[in-house]
């Protein structure tokens, strides 16, 4: 497949880019120039420039965006909301049949339902509140919503909350991680992370229920606030890191390898 | 009514604010026009908002431009910013001024009510915009910012079959300038053991308005069951 990536080079780009390279064509666009170790092709682009997107996404099969801009109130709605705006169009004007989008959890499962509920699940109707990123998020994904029932465009849209990496449990520009308390409300592998969108980008046509179909992106974790299951069965993806140094209180260890094998 | 509100209206210049205008002529109303505005001042935005008792923003053809990202922008972000500014002057309603077009795609013979989902064009951009601005309103709802009321309206130019008069706008808008969100949360409760558990109600209010004629798509029986009252023909 061509793959278009938007917001390629922030931190979740790399492990986007290691997930696709081997088996997609990759088009990489960000404001900001990639590291030497990117090899392929890159085009300075920024999500809100909306002829700009509808050029980069000619002759592409797909779209993936990973770009986020949340601490200031412009920028957030630019990249969140108008970027959004952008890559529809683009679909629409491409003949582009799958967006992959990316946002945070709460841009669907605000305070109002995780201070409440359990086993919050990806179906739910969203709930963001005032919060700027979600709401910002969430508009965007409005957009989406309406341009993917208008024109028959598969948008899967993946939602995160922390990211470790899986050897360190480091963040770039993020405070260490603390060990047995860092759950938050869940955390992802970044290697994992990458490869959710790989499995979103390959799932087959026939197996999303609808236009419009939304992921969380987490390891099966043991307090059940969040409901992954679909996740795992429709797009397949298999969490390869638990991160369970983050909430348990020391590190099992088995003596013997076959311990809850069969 | 005994007295006066201060009304603050999202532009003059619009025909909708026109038409607002002439309902509300009883009371205070200031405006605002959005290029004045400097957003990049918080400060700025919030003085706006002194003393003001009721904000109504202009979520439908308040706002033109042929640009989408601009419409987009206003929208969302500038909507984001004016509510924001509002909830930070503790104003206690809002009053999101919508569009029964939110429903255009949906077949003449149905019966719309508030509870059916928009399904609109989204090659018109207005209607994209209403849809995203409602949104937005009513998050600051959800978060208990202030009340919002959200009133899709029909068309108060053209006497088509969502024709809404000014005379029944203006009755209904004078209405709902006294409706209580915790009166209505207390009839619901009026069986159940917690009233004082719903003394503030639920915030957010979604109403359809237009003339009533027989065989309307657009139902307005909730805004008429509120007020005991019949639309007008």
């Amino acid at each position: 497949m061509k793959i278009l990536i938007l917001g390629g080079t922030g931190m979740l780009g790399p492990w986007v880019v290691k997930a696709l390279k081997d088996k997609h064509q990759i088009l990489l666009t960000d404001i900001k120039e990639p590291p030497k170790q990117y090899q392929g092709d890159f085009l300075k682009l920024s999500v809100d420039d909306l002829d700009g997107v509808i050029k980069a996404a000619e002759g592409m099969d797909c779209i993936v965006n990973l770009a986020v801009l949340r601490h200031d109130r412009k920028l957030a709605f630019d990249v969140s909301t108008k970027g959004n705006y952008s890559i529809m169009e683009a679909a629409k004007q491409n003949n582009i049949k799958r967006v992959i989008n990316t946002g945070p959890h709460f841009q669907l499962v605000g305070p109002s339902y995780e201070e409440w509920d359990h086993n919050l699940n990806p179906d739910m109707p969203a709930q963001p509140g005032t919060r700027l990123y979600a709401i910002s998020k969430y508009l965007g994904q409005e957009i989406c919503k309406k341009y993917s029932d208008q024109y028959g465009i598969k948008v899967l849209t993946l939602l995160y909350y922390n990211m470790r990496h899986h050897l360190d449990l480091t963040t770039p520009d993020f405070e260490p991680a603390e060990m047995s308390t860092d759950m938050t409300p869940f955390t992802t592998s970044w290697i994992d992370c990458g490869e959710a969108i790989r499995c979103a980008v390959e799932v087959a046509e026939d197996k999303l229920a609808s236009n419009l179909e939304t992921f969380f992106i987490t390891p099966n974790l043991p307090h059940k606030k969040f409901n992954s299951e679909k996740t795992y069965n429709i797009l397949g993806w298999k969490p390869r890191y638990s991160l369970e140094r983050l909430w348990n209180k020391e590190i099992i260890k088995s003596n013997n390898h076959l311990e809850d094998s069969y | 009514m005994n007295n006066k509100l201060n009304i603050l209206i999202s532009s003059q210049k619009s025909k909708i604010s026109k038409v607002l205008t002439e309902c509300l002529q009883e009371h205070n109303i200031r405006y605002f026009e959005i290029d004045d505005l400097d957003f990049s001042s918080s400060n700025s935005i919030e003085k706006i908002f002194d003393g003001i008792d009721l904000y109504i923003h202009i979520g439908y053809e308040g706002f033109k431009s042929k640009d989408p990202m601009k419409m987009i922008d206003y929208h969302t972000r500038l909507t984001y910013d004016l509510l924001f500014a509002a909830g930070r002057k503790n104003v206690p309603r809002v009053f999101s001024i919508s569009t029964l077009e939110l429903f255009e795609n949906y077949e003449s013979n149905l019966t719309i009510t508030e509870n059916w989902n928009t399904d609109f064009s989204v090659k018109k951009i207005e209607l994209l915009c209403s849809h995203l601005s409602e949104n937005v309103c009513k998050e600051f709802a959800r978060d208990k910012v202030f009340e919002v009321i959200n009133l899709r309206i029909g068309d108060l130019f053209i006497e088509n079959s969502s024709f809404l008069s000014k005379s029944n706008l203006k009755n209904n808008i004078l209405n709902l300038l006294e409706f209580d969100f915790s009166s209505q949360e207390k009839k619901k409760s009026e069986n159940v053991a917690f009233i004082s558990a719903r003394k503030t109600g639920a915030n957010w209010l979604n109403l359809h308005l237009q003339d009533s004629f027989k065989g309307q798509k657009y139902l307005t029986t909730k805004i008429e069951n509120l007020f005991n009252n019949k639309g007008q023909s």
